[in-house]
């Protein structure tokens, strides 16, 4: 049988409220990635991303499987460190965060000591219209 | 305009796959890129500001927060973010956010998450404004 496939702008709840289905396409996460940043950085869990590479101490790229339509998507990264539960911002003097349509570059810093650092678990999230 | 109403949305094939045209002619699976978790914390005042599929936050310390799903994730492997707005006139007005707390490395669970929130001189402090994202599969 052939797979459904339906077509509406509006989807209402019977409770919840009613939702631009706009909102939905443009509104969903178009790429994440959960991963371990220290020894061999790799993939725990990801959804449109098609590959890892670490790139030096708390350095990371994230590739897309399918690319956005331009560098000019919204993005999220944190982190979860271990035992000394630094703080982690992205962008750093020479780390700055590099976007293009088909991935995404960036540093993980700690607050205190201000230098780059691999971390436990990192994440990153990505918003905006696949290519 | 075309309306649908329904309470649920299940895949036809596959239960858990609801595919949507997310591109020109790109198509992507829904279920996983929509947020699941989100909460915005007052931690000065211990309150809920605004969350979905969020129990309760427990304050764990000054400015180390724990959490709690309504509804699991399906592991601890999903994608997240954590932020926080400064607190106006405080010296290292700049906040940031890590899930990693001193002594326990377990920041991302299933059923949880912490945080915690540091000014740029280093010591935690209780974020106003703390949010935290969400995306994944639920169990």
């Amino acid at each position: 049988m052939a797979l459904g496939k339906i077509k509406a702008d509006t989807l209402e709840h019977s409770t919840a409220g009613s939702l631009d289905t706009q909102y939905i396409v443009e509104g969903s996460a178009k790429a994440w990635t959960n991963f371990v940043g220290t020894g061999t950085a790799a993939i725990n869990r990801s959804s449109n991303s098609s590959g890892l590479t670490d790139n030096g101490t708390g350095d990371y790229t994230v590739s897309f499987t399918t690319s956005l339509v331009d560098a000019n998507f919204s993005f999220a990264m944190a982190a979860n460190q271990t035992s000394t539960g630094t703080g982690m911002v992205t962008g750093d003097s020479g780390h700055q965060t590099t976007l293009t349509a088909g991935s995404i570059r960036w540093g993980f810093t700690g607050s205190s000591s201000n230098a780059v650092t691999d971390v436990a678990t990192g994440s990153v999230m990505v918003h905006g219209d696949l290519a | 305009m075309s309306e649908i109403k329904v309470d649920t949305l299940t895949g036809k094939t596959t239960a858990n796959i609801v595919t949507i045209t997310a591109g020109a002619s790109q198509t992507m699976d829904l279920i996983p890129s929509v947020v699941k978790i989100y909460v915005n914390f007052n931690g000065s005042s211990n309150t809920v500001l605004d969350s979905i599929n969020t129990s309760s936050v427990t304050d764990n310390s000054t400015g180390q927060y724990t959490y709690n799903y309504s509804n699991n994730m399906s592991s601890s492997s999903y994608g997240f973010s954590n932020t926080a707005g400064g607190s106006s006139g405080t010296t290292g007005d700049d906040s940031y956010g890590s899930t990693g707390q001193a002594g326990n490395s377990a920041g991302t669970l299933s059923s949880s998450i912490k945080g915690r929130y540091k000014h740029n001189n280093g010591t935690n402090y209780d974020a106003s404004n703390a949010s935290i994202l969400v995306v994944g599969d639920l169990a």
